[in-house]
């Protein structure tokens, strides 16, 4: 007999791996319309796995066991609801045939298939027709395997605003007819852009949000390259450059994400990071993601904030890094898409090149743009240049403002120790 | 070729409905009281082993179709045309 808590760890474990994958393709059989239904065969999979390995032994493939008892079970959840639901319109008759049923379950169970199952779902939860919020939170649970409290620490809100969201998504995906498709012809490159600004926006949260739970904010990044990694994987969405390049930007953010936490847990700023601790395979993959992406005629922001993060990574140190060459890519991202934050990055790349005198001009202007207002980053830019000038009342008054300004404790922590620092 | 594929690549979107028959527990009514249990009580010879309706354009077309099918060789397939109930 297995010990249930080494049983649970394994369920849990395979749950965040395999969810995504069944969901997928039980959805592929019951139609998008059936979510829910798809959502209780895994979930009695689950408990089926949970209790079945806690009496007796776990199987030697425990994934593989999950699908045959999910395949089974679809296969009652079928039969039982054949008079009172329609599933996937162009199988319908033949999930009701008896003849027919087994044979185009198994069809959909096989490894091609799978993946186009979770294509098709990554393509309805990134819809453009549901609110970006619910968009962020279907994705999480359905494509991710997250349950309601992860996603609730990964998003920053309460477990009930998460429901909401979700009952939300749902409801407008059966309202609107929604299809369980990959968009063809015209509509794929919108379509897929916002599956991209999807992907980029989990990416973020978990990179840079101010949330503190450090686990869920690291399996946030790695999802979102999954993700990523999952529209390579199939003709059609594998020939859009801009996969590519906001690939490259994932893998070489996450290749600092170890040299961005020290022993302390605390978070350690670039200039201050162990180079050395970077992860040269990541960074690897991610210059091949850059050159991969160089393929389309359009230079995507993703291309250059990806370009931007590869100078840090190629630089030797700190000292090293090519500020004219970041100064040149924020320039173009300014022209791309025009917004306060990329202004208040350039002013900090113009500080590093030209000298702190000249940021300081700059931030300040910043500092009227309402959609600064409140940014802790724009008084902590403040704070570290005006420090580099040796005027130390400012730069505290600045960091102290930046610490009121954010709610993370890491965050208040960094800014504490640049108060202290001797300059 | 199995049976599904058969379905999936030969009938494409002509397949309507179907399913094998139980060899076991058929019930044989043949008036209000009289049940015999224990069938099939066909001759053996003529046993119905399954159904299954396909929509073809014309007869033709579904022998056409039915040549095709798998289940060929294994069993003979009598092909019948859905007789419209009288209004």
């Amino acid at each position: 007999m297995s010990s249930s808590k080494d049983v649970q760890a394994l369920v849990d474990h395979l749950f965040r791996h395999e969810a995504g994958r069944m969901v997928a393709i039980l959805t592929r059989l019951f139609g998008i319309h059936n979510l829910e239904l798809a959502e209780d065969v895994l979930q009695d999979t689950l408990h089926q796995a949970l209790k079945d390995w806690s009496l007796g032994s776990v199987p030697d493939n425990p994934s593989g066991w999950l699908m045959v008892v999910a395949k089974r079970k679809a296969i009652n959840a079928i039969r039982r609801e054949q008079l009172r639901r329609s599933f996937a319109t162009d199988m319908d008759v033949l999930l009701k045939s008896e003849w027919t049923a087994v044979y185009t379950m198994e069809q959909v169970f096989l490894e091609d298939e799978i993946k186009d199952s979770q294509l098709r779902m990554i393509f309805t939860c990134c819809h453009p027709a549901l609110p970006m919020e619910g968009q962020l939170a279907l994705t999480l649970k359905t494509l991710c395997g997250f349950n309601i409290p992860e996603i609730a620490a990964a998003l920053l809100t309460t477990e009930s605003n998460i429901n909401k969201r979700l009952y939300r998504a749902k409801e407008k995906i059966r309202n609107e007819l929604i299809q369980f498709t990959v968009p063809a012809g015209l509509n794929l490159v919108p379509r897929l852009d916002a599956v991209l600004l999807v992907i980029y926006l989990l990416f973020n949260e978990g990179y840079n949000s101010s949330g503190d739970n450090a686990v869920i904010r690291q399996d946030l990044c790695l999802e979102a390259i999954r993700l990523g990694m999952l529209l390579t994987e199939k003709p059609v969405t594998n020939e859009y450059p801009p996969v590519y390049a906001l690939l490259a930007l994932l893998c070489l953010h996450s290749a600092r994400f170890e040299a961005r936490i020290d022993t302390n847990n605390s978070l350690v700023v670039l200039e201050e990071q162990d180079r050395g601790l970077w992860n040269k395979e990541l960074i690897n993959q991610g210059l091949q993601f850059l050159s991969q992406s160089a393929g389309g005629e359009q230079v995507t922001a993703y291309h250059l904030e990806a370009a931007i993060a590869a100078e840090h990574c190629l630089a030797a140190d700190f000292a090293a890094t090519n500020w004219n060459r970041i100064y040149d890519y924020y320039i173009a991202l300014e022209r791309l898409k025009p917004s306060s934050v990329i202004q208040l990055n350039l002013a900090i790349v113009i500080g590093k090149k030209d000298g702190p005198g000249a940021a300081i001009g700059l931030l300040h202007e910043l500092e009227t743009h309402r959609a600064l207002e409140g940014y802790y980053l724009l008084s902590a830019a403040l704070g570290e240049f005006y420090q580099q000038t040796g005027k130390k009342v400012e730069a505290n008054a600045y960091f102290r403002k930046a610490q009121t300004l954010t709610k993370s404790a890491a965050i208040r922590e960094v800014l504490e120790k640049k108060m202290v620092r001797e300059k | 070729m199995l049976f599904g594929e058969w379905v999936q690549k030969v009938l494409v979107d002509k397949y309507v409905a179907g399913a094998p028959l139980e060899d076991a527990d058929a019930h044989l009514l043949k008036s209000k009281t009289e049940v015999l249990t224990d069938g099939p009580f066909l001759e053996s010879k003529e046993m119905i082993s399954g159904y299954f309706i396909i929509s073809a354009g014309d007869i033709q077309e579904a022998i056409e179709l039915t040549k095709k099918c798998p289940l060929l060789g294994q069993f003979q397939l009598e092909v019948r045309k859905l007789k419209p109930m009288a209004q």
